[in-house]
């Protein structure tokens, strides 16, 4: 169980910095609205599966987890809006903010269930594949 | 502790009005959607700061401070979504009272880990308000200091 936990938060760290220089190369194809969708969805999957994966791994530190996953979710989404624009990356900074502390107790209400974390794995790394899809029609 | 909290809440306030008297002068320059992402950032942000701790400093009666949650973030989310026009104004009246509830029922889980299913913290009931005090101050003076230089690129 908690062998898997680390190794999806590695997996999904890994699998948004592939993103990140994928979509680095191809920022000036891309507009505003969409870099604003991209700068949300990046900032707020991945702020929601590291305070999943964290609580279910350490249930007795809720507070460090919710400033870990808030922390985390801040820089992720400003580094993916900071490719485009001031306004796409204040919009992913906020989004990445209020998921990461929404996430420790959306993880706590899940009570370390392995399936439901296989089903946020599937629906987050589909969805960064539509994101790096996205570039080819912007 | 009440004391520590309360000079905390007066910082907020303080913070706060220092960025809305600096937004409101420079309302005049806003396009629709820098008025819009302005209004979400600042509205949310305020009002999960703002009911994170006044939970903790009445942390008795849920029902009576989560209403007065949901009132000071609707309040907030009205002050700074009229600056600018009408979809500012809506963003902003759906995002505090969306922050508030979110503040309360964080401050909630922060102070009895127990009602969400996870087992009793380790930390003392002293440390965590003086963790979540701190935090919140963090979020809030970064937020300020993106919102400020939001003005001058």
């Amino acid at each position: 169980m908690s062998i898997w936990l680390l190794f999806f938060l590695y997996a999904n760290f890994l699998f948004a910095s592939f993103t990140y220089g994928f979509l680095y190369r191809r920022r000036k194809l891309i507009g505003f609205h969409l870099g604003m969708n991209i700068a949300m969805m990046a900032g707020g999957g991945l702020a929601l599966t590291t305070g999943v994966l964290l609580i279910n791994r350490f249930p007795l530190h809720y507070v460090e987890i919710t400033v870990a996953a808030t922390i985390i979710g801040m820089v992720s989404g400003s580094l993916f809006g900071g490719m485009f624009d001031y306004q796409t990356l204040l919009s992913g900074y906020i989004n990445g903010l209020i998921s990461g502390l929404m996430a420790p107790m959306i993880g706590a209400a899940a009570a370390s269930s392995l399936p439901f974390i296989f089903l946020l794995e599937i629906f987050f790394l589909s969805s960064f594949v539509i994101l790096m899809m996205s570039s080819k029609f912007p | 502790m009440q004391i520590f909290l309360v000079g905390v809440l007066v910082v907020h306030s303080f913070i706060g009005g220092f960025l809305y008297k600096t937004l409101y002068r420079s309302r005049h320059l806003f396009s629709d959607r820098f008025s819009s992402i302005t209004t979400i950032a600042c509205s949310t942000v305020f009002s999960v700061v703002v009911g994170v701790n006044l939970f903790m400093l009445i942390p008795e009666n849920i029902i009576f401070i989560g209403g007065v949650n949901l009132f000071l973030g609707t309040a907030i989310g009205v002050m700074f979504g009229f600056m600018v026009n009408i979809q500012s104004f809506i963003a902003g009246i759906f995002n505090g009272g969306m922050g508030g509830i979110m503040g309360t029922m964080i401050g909630a889980v922060a102070l009895d880990p127990t009602i969400c299913s996870l087992p009793a913290t380790t930390l003392s009931l002293e440390s965590t308000i003086l963790f979540f005090s701190l935090f919140s101050t963090v979020l809030l003076v970064i937020t300020a200091a993106l919102l400020y230089f939001a003005l001058r690129v």
